[in-house]
């Protein structure tokens, strides 16, 4: 009676609900214990580029190392990581970006603590057609459970590009050059990136040379999921 | 000056990973040739030598190396 009790305040606080993924009984979790442990998790990624690998630095990075010093992914990009990411992007799961955050915070733990969060910036015409930030809600999460400071507008994003999605590896690169500024000195900071999906890098490329020339020091890359790279 | 072959040369040395970029430099240092450069005269695997030694200076001075 009283455990009856109990868990009907419990769920009337923090109400039970099913898996996303298989429908299963989650308690509060949007994904349940199995589902959780099942999600696809990068074996031995390339540490400067997050990129699937043996491990060691890539042939990518060896011939054309990026501005950023190295990534870390939360999953793999495959399914159902990618339904989860599209439903959370465009469908407006907001609701997701507690557990992106949490499993990337998991992951983050083990790195070199960064100074302060800078969330994919989106251009504003894309903020308004979305509605939100996804890299910045993600981030949130994170700065909550890391203590850490996530500044959105630490930099802007001052050309309304083409979708990475619908061009090549080369174009992406061409797409990106100049789509940033930072008008803050950053004076040695070490920023952690933080965005949804890493595919070719490119634009996280691009931020990071943005923040380079404004004095960052180090940049690091938090990605939830890492997307298989064909170049 | 690099060829197209030295650049394609040095595309599938380094798809082969920084432990193992390493360790042709190396070899190549000690005026020897790998698998990799077997094929290639002297003056190419020189070249190939300083590409990678570039290549690999970015990464040497980085904490934890390849890993």
């Amino acid at each position: 009676m009283a455990q009856s009790l109990l868990n009907r305040c419990l769920n009337f606080i923090q109400p039970a609900q099913d898996c996303v993924l298989c429908g299963a009984a989650s308690a509060a979790n949007l994904v349940c214990e199995a589902c959780h442990a099942e999600l696809p998790r990068p074996a031995t990624p390339c540490p400067i580029c997050a990129a699937p690998g043996s491990g060691e630095v890539c042939g990518q990075c060896l011939q054309h190392p990026p501005h950023f010093t190295r990534s870390i992914a939360a999953l793999d990009y495959t399914f159902p990581v990618d339904k989860l990411i599209q439903a959370y992007k465009y469908h407006h799961q907001l609701a997701l970006a507690r557990l992106f955050g949490t499993l990337l915070s998991q992951a983050a733990r083990q790195q070199a603590r960064p100074d302060l969060l800078l969330p994919m910036p989106l251009h504003p015409t894309r903020l308004r057609e979305r509605g939100f930030n996804q890299a910045h809600e993600i981030a949130k999460r994170i700065g909550k459970t890391l203590n850490l400071p996530a500044l959105p507008n630490l930099a802007r994003r001052i050309v309304n590009t083409t979708s990475q999605a619908t061009l090549d590896w080369d174009a992406r690169k061409k797409n990106m050059r100049g789509a940033f500024a930072c008008d803050t000195a950053l004076a040695g900071q070490h920023i952690a990136l933080v965005d949804d999906v890493m595919t070719s890098g490119a634009t996280l490329n691009e931020l990071s040379k943005t923040l380079k020339r404004a004095g960052a020091g180090e940049i690091s890359v938090w990605v939830v999921a890492r997307a298989v790279a064909h170049h | 000056m690099t060829t197209p072959l030295i650049d394609q040369r040095i595309t599938q040395i380094c798809e082969l990973g920084c432990t193992r970029v390493t360790e042709i430099i190396v070899v190549l240092e000690q005026g020897q040739s790998t698998p990799e450069t077997a094929d290639l005269r002297p003056t190419d695997q020189a070249l190939v030598l300083k590409e990678l030694q570039a290549i690999m200076a970015v990464y040497n001075t980085r904490k934890g190396g390849c890993t």
